[in-house]
């Protein structure tokens, strides 16, 4: 028998029977009295659980408390007048280390804004089933557009609806999460909306 | 306290002014003037033209001292096509005004400087690029140029000889720019003044393509009267390195402002306190710059400096274009320095990045400072912006003179700045500062 | 070729041997060391307005120095990462982003810009950069291909040093000065010029970016594929950007024995039609939508036998193999019938010795007889514009309109009546440019878009050349003409008349002749003359196809597809093969290559066919240019 380098090996055990194995202690003498007392410790043990608090949560009824930092499912967020924070640039994508992110933008213009700025998302879409809920879609993003929320319950019944569109990663935040987005300093002013595209040959506007 | 040297030798360039009508050419040539143009093209090879302006020692007086026989001799000689001289008058440097004063004064040296080089250089064409806000020069030269053509100074048989000379007049376009050597060339062929990459030099590839020598109006004005006392003659005035005489533009709170001729190597204090009558009584002289604005300032203590230009040299500065402007102690040095920085983001062209961004960068950060919304973090970024400009990191020297600007002011005066940065005070001007 | 001194440069260390005169960058660029630029492009003169490419070079003045507008010396010592050198470099990056607005995430050109890149390489970590910045209005439409965004510009001048140079165009300009500075077409008014979009690709910033490509998807999602153009018998190299199954963008891919790095507009911008959602897709036969199977044979009982009653219309982007094929066809069941290439000159294949493309860099002389280049030949134009403005050629244009070449002040332009360029042609054996010209003559003749008589034009300029020494150039108009007159299937023969129309690509120019009665249409969009053809197959477009060109000059060059032809979609040389069955001709190729390998025995000029290149994809194109002095 050879091994990957090619050394012969010598197929007798390290260890012979027996060797090394402690002995085996000296065990009490068997008898009903004491088979009866470990009976009696056994479900002592057991009743005495009766009387102590319960600790299992009742889900789905009941949920345990998650930490604010909880990676949950997405949300795209908005701006305080409706317009959505994301401005398609896809660096959420490019950070995403399952791919499991497509974004396809476009450009706002007068008639349709979406964006405060140039560029907006036509298509934002995660795959869930893909998504590993590492959260670095979340760093990435330069505008605190998307941000994982706490919900966890992703279940559904079938593979389609588990590609998340930007109407459904729309939908708003619990309040309690997006106050605490606000509070912990990530909003970023609302921009000025931008007129686009401008007048042909346009000056500079100020210094 | 230094040597002083007055005008010993007399005059060369302000020799005749005085004399009335001396814009006219027969006054000019009673005075013996087209002398040097008639000996130039009757009997000299343009080799001895040039050994006689190297024997004077003449420098370029348009700010880069470069010697001008030097520069002439640098054309080619076996070109095959035309050749130029282009006669710089672009005089735009804030505090000079002596070309104007020599245009506006004597024309004719200046054309029969231009010609005389053109002959050095084996060609046939001169330019003079006038600023195009210099009416009266532009008038006088246009009424000169067509005096020399009618009496046959110019034009193809100047004093009967068969070696035809012309100049003309183009007035710029209103750029600081314009004056550079390079960049003045691209508004002579038409098209946006920038300056271009050396080399190739002007000498090489200049106007149009052609060889080119660029001259200062003073230079060649000084021209005409060393061919006719000779370059030796010349050679006498000034130091030891630097020869001859030039003419400075005292502006700024002096008591006697104007243009004079000064030998080489007299002091500052000289020209600032005799010539220029000193600063107004119980006054001061704080801080001057002693060549144009683009030379680095030197302070009040530091009067007696000579116009030596090497010795300048020695101190960092320059005697540049010779414009000398004083500021007296009633004058805060920071509000001094960003109003020259608005003027250089203002002029820059726009080619190079330092100048181009660097300057405006500056002038925002000085608009803090003088908005009392200074701090460290404005002195070190003007720190950060004079670097960055300096060092030759620009085609041409605009840059590095509003880099010097900011540095030699903040070298000899930061205290004024800290103050204004960090104590949003101005003892000069009072404690309310209004930018 | 002259003797050119070779020098010794040091570059950090690594000593390099290059020819007297190599700029400075481009010495570097041969032992892998960058040097930061942004005004310097390879193809435009150096004009060292950006500063970026300071380094520190001995012997000289103790300060740093743009390298790119400092040619090499012998036993110049180059350091570009003295403390010197590093710290003037990171100051100039810091200036270009004082005014920058770091809108990178919605930039188009993030994630492949050279500034962001030079930025990590070689500036100061940290910004040091609070006050507010410049604001311009922004985005502003130059043209309804090209957006100008003022406010990312670094003032480069590329774009109008290229308008300038090489287009020989005045529309792009700047107007200020100093920091307020911007890149403006004259007058406001949306650039025409043909050449326009390569101001894309010299861009080193999002200044100027495709307004059909914006905002359409990042750098980093897109696949590139290295092809050739379609539009025109230069053939360009070109890559084209995919993804999604869409064509997102062209880009040229610089090959300097053709384009020198150009493309025209129509190469750029002209491919939003094969992401058409309109596309036509499946087989139809009498509008309804079928197999290929019963699709083909319908067209092959509509077509069979019908001898010269049968009339064929050619793309004129058929391949050579699609042409190979289409030669075995009407060699076999379509003998007789009558073809006609669209959108072909008049001239006949060529014969004897021909011009290059970069041939023409070193006439001297340069005659151009009968033919607008500008749309007919554009980046042949180009190659004349180089060869008259950088090296100094003489131009003389026989035409009967003004083109744009006459902008140089030097062009002789000679206008004949249209018809007689033949006998213009013939008198300049006594010009006088001709006497003496001191190099090689190039002579370019068109057809003069069917004004000229092409068959008198070829032997007038035949003759002058074997007079003057010159060699000629037949200027084809149609992509792959020349390949199919090699073929023998670039016909030119009157539809009149036909029974059959079998109409491949778009519909014949003069119309479907009124005689059909049969209508067979293979294109690649659906098209009005469509509405009462019998049989509608759906082509690939050029994106989707593979195969070779073979350009004006008789160089076979390779195409890619970069997008799949997803089923139902078929390739067109699996379609000819299956119509040559239905028509009785066993055409059993089981892919390309076979084809390929068939064509070039057969066909000497297709010999290049044997070995296609290795389809492996190149690394992604550096679009500063490559590293090559």
């Amino acid at each position: 028998m050879a091994d990957e380098n090619g050394n012969d090996h010598d197929p007798t055990p390290l260890r012979r029977p027996g060797e090394g194995v402690p002995p085996k202690p000296e065990g009490e003498k068997p008898s009903i009295a004491g088979d009866v007392a470990a009976l009696a410790g056994g479900l002592k043990t057991t009743l005495s659980e009766f009387f102590k608090p319960v600790v299992t949560t009742m889900y789905p009824e009941e949920k345990t408390p998650r930490s604010e930092r909880y990676r949950g499912r997405h949300y795209l967020r908005r701006y305080d007048n409706g317009l959505e924070r994301c401005i398609g640039c896809e660096l959420c994508a490019a950070a995403c280390p399952v791919g499991c992110i497509l974004v396809i933008a476009a450009e706002n213009t007068d008639e349709k804004r979406v964006s405060p700025g140039e560029r907006y998302a036509k298509t934002y879409e995660i795959n869930m089933l893909r998504c590993i809920f590492c959260g670095y879609c979340e760093e990435a993003c330069p505008v605190q557009a998307i941000v994982l929320g706490p919900e966890y319950e992703l279940s559904d019944t079938s593979r389609e609806k588990f590609i998340y569109t930007k109407e459904k990663l729309l939908e708003p935040l619990p309040p309690d999460v997006e106050a605490r987005l606000n509070a912990k300093g990530t909003a970023v002013p609302t921009p000025a909306p931008l007129p686009n595209p401008p007048p042909q040959g346009g000056r500079e506007t100020t210094p | 306290m230094a040597e002083q040297r007055g005008t010993v030798g007399g005059p060369v360039l302000t020799e005749w002014f005085g004399r009335a009508n001396l814009h006219k050419l027969e006054v000019y040539e009673k005075l013996g003037g087209y002398e040097g143009l008639r000996k130039v093209v009757t009997g000299m090879s343009a080799a001895q033209v040039i050994d006689e302006v190297k024997a004077s020692g003449l420098r370029g007086r348009g700010g880069a001292d470069f010697p001008t026989a030097t520069k002439w001799s640098f054309v080619p000689k076996d070109h095959p096509g035309p050749k130029y001289i282009v006669v710089n008058a672009d005089e735009s440097e804030p505090g000079s005004a002596k070309d104007r004063y020599l245009m506006e004064n004597s024309p004719h040296a200046l054309i029969e400087g231009a010609a005389i080089a053109t002959f050095a250089i084996g060609g046939h064409q001169a330019w003079i690029y006038i600023r195009g806000e210099y009416d009266l020069p532009y008038e006088k030269l246009r009424d000169a140029i067509a005096e020399a053509h009618a009496k046959g100074h110019l034009g193809d048989h100047p004093f009967g000889t068969d070696y035809p000379l012309d100049i003309r007049l183009y007035r710029g376009h209103g750029a600081y720019i314009c004056g550079e050597e390079t960049a003045l060339l691209e508004s002579l062929e038409g098209k946006r003044a920038q300056p271009r990459s050396r080399p190739p030099f002007p000498a090489i590839k200049g106007a149009w393509g052609q060889p080119t020598a660029v001259n200062n109006v003073e230079t060649l004005s000084t021209v005409p009267w060393i061919i006719r006392h000779g370059g030796a003659e010349y050679a006498k005035r000034g130091t030891e390195k630097a020869k001859g005489t030039r003419m400075v533009t005292v502006s700024g709170d002096v008591q006697k402002p104007g243009n004079y001729e000064i030998e080489i190597g007299v002091t500052y204090r000289h020209i600032i306190e005799e010539l220029a009558g000193g600063p107004f009584p119980g006054r001061k002289v704080k801080v001057f710059w002693p060549g144009g604005s683009s030379a680095k300032v030197l302070p009040g203590s530091m009067l007696d400096t000579s116009t030596d230009l090497d010795g300048l040299k020695a101190l960092g500065t320059m005697g540049g274009s010779g414009g000398i402007i004083v500021m007296d102690d009633s004058h805060c040095v920071v509000k001094g320095a960003a109003r020259l920085l608005r003027f250089y983001a203002h002029e820059s062209c726009g080619k190079c990045t330092p100048c181009r961004v660097g300057s405006n960068w500056a002038v925002r950060t000085y608009e803090r400072i003088l908005a009392n919304e200074g701090s460290q973090i404005e002195l070190a970024l003007l720190d950060r912006v004079q670097q960055g400009l300096q060092g030759g990191r620009c085609l041409c020297g605009l840059g590095d003179a509003a880099g010097w600007v900011i540095q030699s002011t903040m070298n000899h005066f930061r205290n004024e700045y800290e103050e204004h940065c960090l104590h949003h005070t101005c003892s000069v001007e009072g404690a309310l500062i209004h930018a | 070729m002259p003797d050119v001194k070779m020098v010794n440069v040091t570059i950090d260390g690594h000593v390099v041997t290059v020819p007297d005169g190599t700029l400075v960058v481009e010495a570097a660029k041969l032992v892998g060391i960058e040097i930061p630029v942004f005004c310097y492009h390879h193809k435009l003169d150096p004009v060292g307005a950006c500063r970026m490419c300071l380094v520190e070079i001995s012997p000289g003045p103790p300060v740093a120095q743009a390298g790119c507008i400092r040619p090499v010396a012998d036993g110049m010592v180059v350091k570009t990462q003295s403390a010197m050198a590093v710290q003037a470099r990171a100051d100039i990056l810091e200036f270009e982003l004082v005014n920058h607005p770091l809108d990178c995430p919605v930039c188009d050109k993030g994630g492949e810009c050279p500034l962001q890149d030079f930025t990590f390489r070689h500036g100061y970590p940290t910004s040091r950069i609070d006050g507010p910045r410049l604001h311009f209005q922004k985005p502003i439409p130059l043209s309804p291909n090209i957006a100008l965004d003022r406010e990312r510009c670094v003032l480069c001048y590329r774009c109008t040093r290229y308008y300038d140079e090489v287009a020989w165009e005045q529309e792009l300009t700047v107007a200020e000065r100093g920091v307020h500075s911007v890149i403006a077409s004259q007058f406001d008014q949306p650039l025409t010029s043909n050449f326009s979009g390569n101001i894309i690709d010299l861009c080193p910033v999002g200044a100027l970016t495709s307004r059909l490509w914006r905002f359409e998807s990042r750098p980093w999602d897109l696949h590139h594929t290295p092809s050739v153009c379609s539009k025109c018998a230069v053939g360009c190299n070109v890559t084209l950007w995919q993804r999604r199954g869409q064509l997102v963008r062209v880009t040229s891919r610089e090959n300097d024995d053709i384009d020198e790095g150009w493309i025209c507009d129509r190469g750029r911008f002209d491919y939003t039609d094969v992401n058409d959602p309109a596309r036509l897709r499946v087989p139809a036969v009498h509008g309804s939508k079928t197999t290929w199977a019963v699709a083909l044979n319908t067209v092959a009982d509509g077509i069979k036998g019908k001898g010269s009653k049968l009339g064929i219309s050619l793309p004129q982007d058929l391949t050579n193999e699609e042409a190979f094929l289409f030669r075995r066809l009407l060699d076999g069941p379509l003998r007789g019938a009558k073809v006609k290439m669209h959108g072909r000159t008049a001239l006949p294949a060529p014969s004897g010795e021909q011009l290059m493309i970069k041939d023409i860099d070193d006439a001297r002389v340069i005659i151009i007889v009968a033919s607008d280049t500008e749309n007919d030949v554009p980046i042949v134009n180009l190659r004349v514009k180089k060869a008259v403005s950088k090296r100094g050629a003489k131009l003389i244009v026989i035409h009967p309109d003004a083109v744009d070449l006459d902008r140089h002040r030097e062009t002789v332009h000679i206008r004949n009546q249209p018809g007689e360029a033949a006998a213009e042609v013939r008198k300049l054996a006594d010009h006088e440019l001709l006497h003496e010209p001191g190099g090689p003559v190039a002579i370019l003749y068109g057809d003069g878009r069917g004004s000229e008589d092409a068959a008198g034009l070829v032997a007038a300029c035949t003759e002058l050349a074997a007079k003057v020494g010159a060699k000629l150039m037949p200027l084809y108009r149609g992509t792959n003409e020349r390949g199919s007159l090699e073929l023998g299937v670039a016909g030119w023969d009157s539809l009149d008349g036909v029974e059959a129309l079998l109409s491949w690509g778009p519909p014949p120019t003069a119309g479907v002749p009124a005689s059909v009665k049969f209508h067979a249409v293979w294109d690649h969009l659906p098209r009005p003359e469509h509405q009462n053809a019998s049989v509608v197959l759906p082509a690939t477009s050029f994106a989707e196809r593979q195969g070779s060109y073979t350009n004006l000059e008789g160089r076979v060059q390779f195409l890619r597809p970069a997008v799949d032809a997803e089923a139902p979609l078929k390739e067109s040389w699996d379609v000819l093969c299956e119509l040559a069955a239905a028509l009785g001709l066993p055409l059993d190729y089981v892919g390309i290559f076979p084809i390929q390998r068939e064509a070039a025995k057969a066909f000497p000029a297709l010999a290049a066919l044997a070995q296609p290149p290795s389809p492996e994809p190149e690394p992604v194109p550096v679009l500063m240019g490559p590293a090559r002095p």
